[in-house]
C-alpha cells in the first residue's frame, strides 16, 4: 500500500464513518458509510482499499509496475497473456465499443486493432503504436467492486465518491430518501448546474474544467469537441454511467437515440456551458 | 497567577515530573507579561544599556517606544558604539566599565548586549548589586558559566531574563498551541535549520581591534554558530518535546570562510532524546537557500514555525464531503454539491501549507543583527520592563533559556570532541 495514503475517522454518535484514499488511480476516493457498528465499516474499508490497490496495480497507465503499462510497452510486437481482471475489462471495453459505434474507444484510435483471443487471454495490437487507456472505465468497474463488498458487510447506507466523477450510493442519506448530489458548474465554482437523486445508484460525470480541457478525443477525428463541456449520466450499473458519460461528450447527435437504446439510463444530462 | 507555587504551575501546565525540571511555560508565560504590563502602568523602568553594538541599538530602539521604559545609562568599551547609543538617548550618562554602570543608584535594571562571553560576569555583577538583569542570548559562554549565572539568580530573588524572543512571538506561541491540541498527531522529528551566505564579519576600522569587533569568530568570546543561531531554536526541544535529550553528537567544520576564523562556519548536531525523538540542529553560512527555520514533524502533519505554515498528511475532505460528513452530524438532509469531472491531485512539491494565523509576520533570518519583522524582541523587552516594574520574575523563562543555551555548548562540546555525550546529570536544574 505503500503509494496509497489514507485517512479514516468515525464520528461515535452518528455512526459516521469517513475514510479516503489521497493517490488512488490518480484521483482521490472519499467513502462514507453510515452503521453503529464501527467494525463493519472499518472492515468494508480494508477490502474497499485493498481492491483499490489491486486495480491500479492492473489498470494503471503510468504505474510502470502495472499491467496495462507491460501491456501498453509490449502489445504491439506479440500477444501478451493477461489477468482475468485486466482480461474481463478489456472484453467488457469491446462491448462499449460496439454498444457506441466505435465512440467509447479506450484506444481513443481505433479499438478494432487490439486483437482479443478468447483461447488463451491475449492482447495484440495490430497497430503498433496503440496505446490503451482505462481512465474512462476503471473508475466505475472499481465501484462495481466496491458495492457488493458493501453489501456482504450488510452496510445499507453509504456513499463512495470516486475523484468527484464517479459516485455510488448505497441506500439513502440517513436523514432523508436519497443521496442529492449537485453537479458543480466547474466554471463558476459557486454555481450549481443541477442536482441528481442517487439511491442505490450510481452517477458519472465527464467533461472538460478550466484548467483540464480538451482530453476526451473523437477517436474517429482524433479532436477533442468544445461543443459539449459537462455530461452527467445517472445509471443503475457504475461502468454503463462510466463508459456513456464519456461517450456522449463527443457522441454526434443522430447516434444518440440507437446509442442509448444499450443503456439502462436513469436520467442523463449534457452542459453546454 | 501570582501566587502558585512552582508545583503547582507544573502541575497546571499538565507537565510530567521526571528527573530534574521538565517544562512547558509558554503560552502561559504570554499571559502572565500582559497581566504584569496591567501591573506596571504608570511606573517606569530605569534601565542601563551595557553593550551598545548593533544589538544593543536595536533594543535602545524599541525601548524608546515603550511608556515604561526609561535609558538612564549607557556603557560601552567601544567609544564610537557608545557614541551612537548616546545619539539616540541624550539624557542618559556614559560609562566605560560596567561596574560603574551598575552601581549608578538611577539603575533599576541593565540590559547586556555584549560578546557573549562579557555576559556571565555582568549580569552576575548586576544580579548581586541588586539589579534586575536582561540579558542577550546565549546565556553565557560555558556551561559553568550559565549554572552559576542560575545560581546567582535564584538566591537574588531579582528578575532576570535571556533574550530568546521566540517565547514572544506570536506564531511560535500558536505552533505550540496548535502542537499540544494535536494538530499534527504524535510528534517524531525536529528539525532546526539556520543557512546564510555571508562572512559574518563586521568592518574592522583598525586590526588592532578584530578580536573585539568579530568576537563571534573566536572561542574566547562566543560559541560560533551554536551560541549564536542554534540556542534560539534548541530552545523548541524543551518546548514541543517537554524533555532534556540524554545523548548528544555532531560534526562541525571551516569548510568555507578559511579566512583565520576559530569558529566553526558549518554545524550538524544531533539531540536524542528518551523517547527515540531526535531534534537535529545544522547551519551553513556560505549557502543560504533554504535559509531559516524550525520544523516540527508530527505523525499527522508538519509544522514550519519560523514561516508559520501547516502541511497536513492527509488533505482535509474534499469541500462537498466535508459538507456532507457535517450535515449526517447534525442530522441535515441538504443537496451535496461535489459532482464534476474527475478531481486531479495536486502534486507532493505544489502543496502549499496553511498559515497558521491571520497577519503572519516572518523573516529568513539572514539579517545579523535583529529581523525586520516583530520577532517577539520588542514584546520579551517590554515584559523585562514590566518585571523590573513589579520585581516579578517571569516563570520558567530563565529555565528554558538555560536549557537553549546549555544544549547549544553541548553540541559544540560534542563537535569538538567527536564524541555522542550524555547530558551532564549536574546540569540539570533541580525539579
Amino acid at each position: 500500500m505503500e503509494k496509497l495514503s489514507a485517512h479514516v475517522d468515525f464520528h461515535e454518535s452518528s455512526g459516521l464513518f469517513h475514510a479516503s484514499l489521497t493517490q488512488a488511480m490518480g484521483t482521490r476516493l472519499d467513502a462514507i458509510i453510515v452503521d453503529a457498528d464501527k467494525n463493519k465499516s472499518v472492515r468494508c474499508w480494508e477490502q474497499i482499499r485493498n481492491e483499490i490497490f489491486r486495480l491500479s496495480k492492473s489498470f494503471s497507465k503510468f504505474d510502470k509496475e502495472s499491467e496495462l503499462y507491460r501491456v501498453n510497452q509490449l502489445a504491439n510486437r506479440a500477444p501478451i497473456a493477461v489477468s482475468d481482471t485486466l482480461w474481463s475489462a478489456l472484453v467488457d471495453c469491446k462491448k462499449y465499443h460496439q454498444w457506441t459505434v466505435g465512440y467509447f474507444d479506450i484506444s481513443q484510435r481505433n479499438y478494432d486493432h487490439v486483437v482479443l483471443n478468447t483461447e488463451n487471454h491475449t492482447v495484440y495490437f495490430t497497430e503498433k503504436s496503440l496505446q490503451l487507456d482505462l481512465g474512462a472505465y476503471a473508475k466505475g468497474y472499481a465501484l462495481e467492486r466496491i458495492r457488493p463488498i458493501l453489501l456482504s458487510e450488510d452496510c445499507r447506507c453509504a456513499l463512495i465518491n470516486f475523484g468527484n466523477s464517479s459516485v455510488l450510493a448505497v441506500g439513502a442519506h440517513p436523514h432523508g430518501d436519497t443521496w442529492p448530489i449537485g453537479i458543480n458548474d466547474p466554471y463558476h465554482p459557486q454555481q450549481l448546474l443541477g442536482s441528481v437523486s442517487l439511491k442505490d445508484s450510481t452517477l458519472s460525470t465527464s467533461g472538460n474544467t478550466p484548467n483540464h480541457t480538451n482530453h476526451i478525443l473523437n477517436p474517429f477525428t482524433g479532436k477533442p469537441t468544445d461543443a459539449r463541456k459537462i455530461v452527467s449520466v445517472k445509471a443503475n450499473n457504475a461502468i454503463d454511467a462510466e463508459a456513456l458519460s464519456t461517450t456522449l461528450m463527443i457522441l454526434p447527435d443522430h447516434l444518440m437515440a440507437s446509442t442509448l437504446a444499450h443503456f439502462a439510463v436513469d436520467e442523463y444530462f449534457i452542459f453546454d456551458l | 497567577m501570582q501566587d502558585l507555587s512552582r508545583r503547582e504551575f507544573l502541575k497546571n501546565m499538565g507537565v510530567i515530573g521526571g528527573s530534574g525540571i521538565v517544562f512547558s511555560s509558554l503560552p502561559l508565560l504570554h499571559s502572565f507579561a500582559q497581566k504584569k504590563a496591567e501591573e506596571a502602568k504608570g511606573g517606569k523602568a530605569r534601565l542601563a544599556i551595557i553593550g551598545t553594538g548593533s544589538r544593543g541599538l536595536y533594543h535602545i530602539h524599541n525601548l524608546l517606544k515603550m511608556p515604561h521604559a526609561e535609558i538612564v545609562a549607557l556603557c560601552d568599551i567601544y567609544p564610537p558604539h557608545l557614541e551612537d547609543a548616546a545619539r539616540l538617548c541624550p539624557q542618559a550618562k556614559h560609562y566605560n566599565d560596567y561596574n560603574e554602570a551598575i552601581a549608578d543608584r538611577h539603575v533599576d535594571g541593565i540590559l547586556i548586549a555584549t560578546p557573549l562571553h562579557e555576559h556571565a560576569p555582568i549580569a552576575i555583577a548586576g544580579l548581586q548589586a541588586g539589579k534586575h538583569v536582561f540579558c542577550e542570548k546565549s546565556m553565557a559562554r560555558t556551561i559553568e558559566q550559565c549554572r552559576q549565572m542560575y545560581e546567582v539568580y535564584k538566591e537574588s530573588g531579582k528578575v532576570l531574563y535571556i533574550g530568546i524572543q521566540r517565547l514572544f512571538d506570536p506564531k511560535y506561541l500558536k505552533a505550540i498551541e496548535l502542537i499540544e491540541s494535536g494538530a499534527i498527531g504524535k510528534i517524531v522529528g525536529l528539525r532546526n535549520f539556520w543557512y546564510r551566505n555571508n562572512d559574518w564579519r563586521r568592518p574592522v576600522p583598525d586590526p588592532s581591534l578584530e578580536r573585539q569587533i568579530n568576537w563571534r569568530l573566536y572561542k574566547d568570546y562566543s560559541g560560533g554558530l551554536m551560541t549564536e543561531l542554534a540556542s534560539h531554536q534548541l530552545q523548541m526541544g524543551t518546548w514541543v518535546n517537554k524533555s532534556l535529550p540524554d545523548y548528544i553528537t555532531g560534526f562541525g567544520d571551516i569548510v568555507f570562510w578559511k579566512d583565520g576564523r576559530e569558529v566553526y562556519d558549518s554545524v550538524s548536531v544531533i539531540y536524542h532524546y528518551p523517547n527515540g525523538l531526535r531534534m537535529t540542529f545544522e547551519s551553513i553560512i556560505s549557502n543560504k537557500r533554504y535559509g531559516m527555520d524550525e520544523q516540527v514533524l508530527g505523525h499527522e502533519g508538519t509544522l514550519e514555525v519560523a514561516r508559520g505554515l501547516l502541511y497536513r498528511e492527509n488533505p482535509k475532505p474534499a469541500p462537498g464531503i466535508q459538507q456532507l460528513i457535517n450535515q449526517i452530524e447534525h442530522k441535515v438532509f441538504d443537496n451535496i454539491p461535489f459532482a464534476g469531472p474527475s478531481w486531479v491531485p495536486e502534486t507532493a512539491t505544489s502543496v502549499k501549507g496553511e498559515p497558521i494565523m491571520d497577519n503572519l509576520q516572518t523573516h529568513d533570518g539572514s539579517n545579523t543583527t535583529g529581523a525586520d519583522v516583530d520577532d517577539g524582541s520588542f514584546g520579551l523587552v517590554s515584559a523585562f520592563c514590566s518585571s523590573v516594574i513589579t520585581g516579578e520574575p517571569a516563570p520558567m523563562l530563565v529555565e528554558e533559556a538555560y536549557y537553549a543555551s546549555v544544549l547549544a555548548l553541548l553540541g559544540n562540546k560534542a563537535m569538538e570532541e567527536r564524541a555522542v555525550i550524555g547530558f551532564p546529570e549536574e546540569y540539570v536544574l533541580p525539579g
